[in-house]
C-alpha cells in the first residue's frame, strides 16, 4: 500500500463580496480533483507553472489548508477526517520544507530553539536530551555544532535551509513535502541541497513529495513525476518515462524549453512556444483546460470534452484525447508555436 | 560531507569579525551609531534627568513670586539673576520650566503605559482570535477613531473635570485604539508568514504560535508607535493645561498653561512663550528622533 494515497482532492477557494453580508460569488479551484499515489521511501515530483495549484496540493495533504472535497490516506488513516487535535498529534510523521528558508524560520528563534520547539510540543525531549538531539541534527544536515545559539539571519541561504531541513527531521517522519526546496536557493548550492535531501533519504527512508517548477531536479531526485497545469494533474509517469517520451502537449512543450547538453542536438532542437498567460483558475476553459495553449488542438472535441486521466502505457498516465495520435506524429503542432 | 565541512569553516570565518547576536542586539547596534538616535537619545535623557532632579536644579521657587518689578508694560527678560527672566506674578521663568518638566512627563509616561496597554490587549486579542471578537473589538476602535484624538480628549477631560488625573485617563483612552489597531494589523501580517505555517505543520498548538511566534514578531512597530506617542502625549497635555484641563491648581507650573498665561502679554514679554514652547519643541523632538531612529533599525527593510 502506498504510504500517501490521494483521491480526487479538491481545494476552491472561495471569491466573497459584500461588506456585512458575504455572500459567495464563486470560487478558484486551485485544485480541482487530483489523485495520486507516493509509494513509501520514493520520491514523488510534482512540476507545473507557478499557479497551477501545486503548492496548494502541497499544502492541503498536510491539512495546512483544507480540502473541500476528496480523500487523502496517509499510512492508512484517512487525514480529512481527523480532529484537529488528532491532526496535530499525527503531524509529527508528515513534516514540511519550505520554498523560502529565511521567511520560514523564525527571526528570533535562535537555532537550538528552533529545533527544540517541535521536540518539545510532541513531548519527545525536552532538556538537555532535546538539546543533544538539536546538535545531532546540525550534524547530520552538515552544519557546525556550534550554530545552535545562532539567529537564522546569520547564516548564507543554503545553511537555512539545512536548518529548515533539520527542523522538518526533528520528529523522524515518514513523509515530507518539500515545496520548491532549492528554486530560492544559488545553482552552486542547489545541487548540495539536493543532494543533502537524497542522502538523508537513503539514511532514514524518508518519502518525499517534492513540488517544484525546475524539471531538472526534480528528474534528478524523483521515481516518479506528475505534471499539473490549472489545478489538475494531465501526465504522470516514471521520472525517466516522462523525460523519454512525454506524451502530453503541455509536456511536451515543457520539455522543449530545456537544453540540451549537446551542441549537435542542441541545434537541432525544436522549441514549442506557449502562448498566453495562464487561464484564471477562476474561471477555467470548457473542455480540455488546456486547449487555449494548446499547439495541437484539435477541433471541437477539445473544446466540448473533458479529456480524463487515462492510462497509455503501463504507469504512465495522460489526460489528452490526442497523445496516441500525436506521439505517433499524425497530428503536428501549429507552425506557429515551433521555434527552432 | 567535505562540502557541508567546507561551508562550516567558511560559516566560522565569516563570523569572527562581528559578534552574533539576536535582531534585537543587532538594532541596537546600529542605534549607537546613528547621529540621529544618539541626538535623540540626549534630548529624552536631558528631559527625563531635568524632570527628576528638578527640586536640585531650579534655583528659585517655582511657586512664590516677586510682584515688585512687574507692571503692565514691563516684564523683566533674562538677566544674571533670572536666566530665562521673571514671569507675569514675578516668578523665576526657568525653576517653572524645570518644574514643567516633571507634568509633562508624569502625564506622558502615565497615559501612554495605561494606553498602550489596554490598546495592546484589545489588539492581541482581535489579532488573536479574529473572527467575531476581532469585529466588534475593531469596530469599536473604529468609532473612538472617528473622533479626532485631541476633541476626543478635551471631550473626556471636560466630562472628568480639570486634573492632572483626568488629562492623563484622556490621554491614554485616546492611545488605546491606536496601539490595539497597529497591534492587530501587525499580528495579521505576522499570522501570514511562512514560520507561522511552519510552526502550523510541526504541530505547534495555536496558542503557543500566537504567543511564542506572532506576538513577539508583531512588537517592533509597536515600540516605535510608543516613542512617538510619548511625543504626543507631551503635546496633547499641553494642548489640554493651554485650554484650561490641566492641573486643577494653577500654581502648579505646566508649560501648556505657561503658554495660556503669556498669551495676552505676547507684546510686552515675548519671551515668556517662547521660553516655555522651546522646552515642549526639544522634548518632542527627542522622541521623534529616537522613534524614527528606532524604526529605521528594527524595519529590516529599510536596514542599509
Amino acid at each position: 500500500m502506498s504510504l500517501l494515497e490521494v483521491r480526487g482532492l479538491k481545494v476552491h477557494f472561495p471569491i466573497r463580496r459584500g461588506i456585512i453580508l458575504e455572500r459567495q460569488v464563486g470560487a478558484v479551484r486551485a485544485v480541482d480533483g487530483v489523485d495520486l499515489d507516493v509509494e513509501r521511501g520514493t520520491t514523488f515530483g510534482l512540476v507545473g507553472e507557478s499557479g497551477c495549484g501545486k503548492t496548494t496540493l502541497g499544502r492541503a495533504v498536510l491539512r495546512l489548508v483544507e480540502p473541500t472535497a476528496g480523500s487523502i490516506t496517509f499510512d492508512g488513516v484517512d487525514v480529512s477526517s481527523l480532529s484537529a487535535e488528532e491532526m496535530r498529534k499525527l503531524r509529527r510523521r508528515m513534516q514540511m520544507v519550505f520554498q523560502d528558508p529565511l521567511s520560514s524560520l523564525d527571526p528570533r528563534q535562535d537555532v537550538e530553539s528552533i529545533l527544540v520547539e517541535p521536540l518539545r510540543t510532541h513531548g519527545v525531549a525536552t532538556g538537555a536530551a532535546a538539546r543533544k538531539r538539536a546538535r545531532e541534527l546540525l550534524d547530520v544536515v552538515g552544519l557546525p555544532a556550534s550554530s545552535g545559539g545562532r539567529y537564522p539571519h546569520e547564516f548564507s541561504g543554503g545553511q537555512r535551509q539545512r536548518i529548515g531541513i533539520a527542523r522538518a527531521l526533528t520528529l523522524n517522519p515518514d513523509l515530507i513535502v518539500a515545496d520548491e526546496p532549492v528554486s530560492a536557493l544559488d545553482v552552486s548550492i542547489q545541487a548540495q541541497v539536493v543532494n543533502l535531501l537524497e542522502e538523508l533519504q537513503k539514511e532514514f527512508g524518508l518519502t518525499y513529495l517534492v513540488i517544484a517548477h525546475d524539471l531538472a531536479v526534480v528528474r534528478h531526485i524523483s521515481e516518479t513525476i506528475g505534471v499539473m497545469y490549472l489545478g489538475r494533474m494531465v501526465e504522470q509517469a516514471p521520472s525517466d518515462d516522462l523525460y523519454a517520451k512525454p506524451r502530453h502537449p503541455y509536456t511536451i512543450a515543457l520539455m522543449s524549453a530545456v537544453p540540451i547538453p549537446d551542441p549537435e542536438v542542441e541545434d537541432r532542437r525544436e522549441r514549442i512556444l506557449l502562448t498566453g498567460d495562464l487561464p484564471s483558475p477562476a474561471n477555467p476553459p470548457s473542455g480540455c483546460r488546456f486547449h487555449t495553449r494548446c499547439p495541437f488542438r484539435q477541433p471541437t472535441r477539445c473544446h466540448d470534452e473533458e479529456p480524463v486521466l487515462r492510462v497509455i502505457e503501463p504507469a504512465h498516465t495522460v489526460a489528452c484525447h490526442w497523445a496516441e495520435q500525436i506521439a505517433a506524429g499524425e497530428i503536428k503542432p501549429a507552425s506557429s508555436a515551433v521555434v527552432s | 560531507m567535505s562540502v557541508a565541512e567546507s561551508e562550516s569553516v567558511l560559516l566560522l570565518a565569516e563570523h569572527t569579525g562581528e559578534e552574533g547576536g539576536s535582531r534585537l542586539k543587532l538594532a541596537f547596534r546600529q542605534l549607537r551609531r546613528n547621529p540621529v538616535a544618539v541626538i535623540g537619545a540626549a534630548l529624552i535623557l536631558l528631559f527625563v534627568a531635568v524632570a527628576i532632579l528638578a527640586p536640585l536644579l531650579a534655583p528659585y521657587s517655582p511657586t512664590h513670586g516677586d510682584l515688585s518689578n512687574i507692571t503692565v508694560s514691563h516684564v523683566p527678560g533674562p538677566s544674571s539673576k533670572h536666566w530665562l527672566g521673571l514671569d507675569l506674578q514675578g516668578r523665576d521663568e526657568l525653576s517653572r520650566i524645570i518644574y514643567g518638566a516633571r507634568a509633562s512627563l508624569l502625564i506622558g509616561v502615565v497615559s501612554l503605559t495605561l494606553g498602550a496597554t489596554l490598546g495592546m490587549l484589545l489588539g492581541a486579542l482581535a489579532g488573536g482570535f479574529g473572527g467575531w471578537v476581532d469585529s466588534i473589538i475593531m469596530r469599536l476602535m473604529d468609532i473612538m477613531l472617528a473622533v479626532p484624538g485631541l476633541l476626543f480628549a478635551i471631550a473626556v477631560a471636560a466630562l472628568l473635570g480639570p486634573s492632572l488625573r483626568s488629562v492623563m485617563t484622556a490621554i491614554a483612552v485616546v492611545n488605546v485604539p491606536v496601539f490595539a489597531r497597529l497591534l492587530r494589523a501587525s499580528m495579521l501580517g505576522q499570522r501570514e508568514s511562512d514560520y507561522v505555517l511552519a510552526a502550523r505543520s510541526l504541530g505547534v498548538k495555536r496558542r503557543k504560535i500566537i504567543i511564542g511566534h506572532v506576538l513577539p514578531n508583531s512588537l517592533a512597530p509597536v515600540i516605535v508607535q510608543g516613542t512617538l506617542a510619548l511625543a504626543t502625549a507631551i503635546i496633547d497635555a499641553a494642548g489640554l493645561a493651554f485650554l484650561g484641563l490641566g492641573s486643577a491648581d494653577p500654581s502648579v507650573p505646566e508649560w501648556g498653561r505657561m503658554l495660556t498665561d503669556t498669551q495676552q502679554y505676547l507684546r510686552t514679554a515675548p519671551q515668556l512663550a517662547l521660553f516655555p514652547g522651546a522646552a515642549i519643541l526639544l522634548s518632542v523632538l527627542g522622541f521623534n528622533l529616537l522613534g524614527d531612529a528606532l524604526r529605521e533599525a528594527l524595519d529590516p527593510k529599510l536596514r542599509r
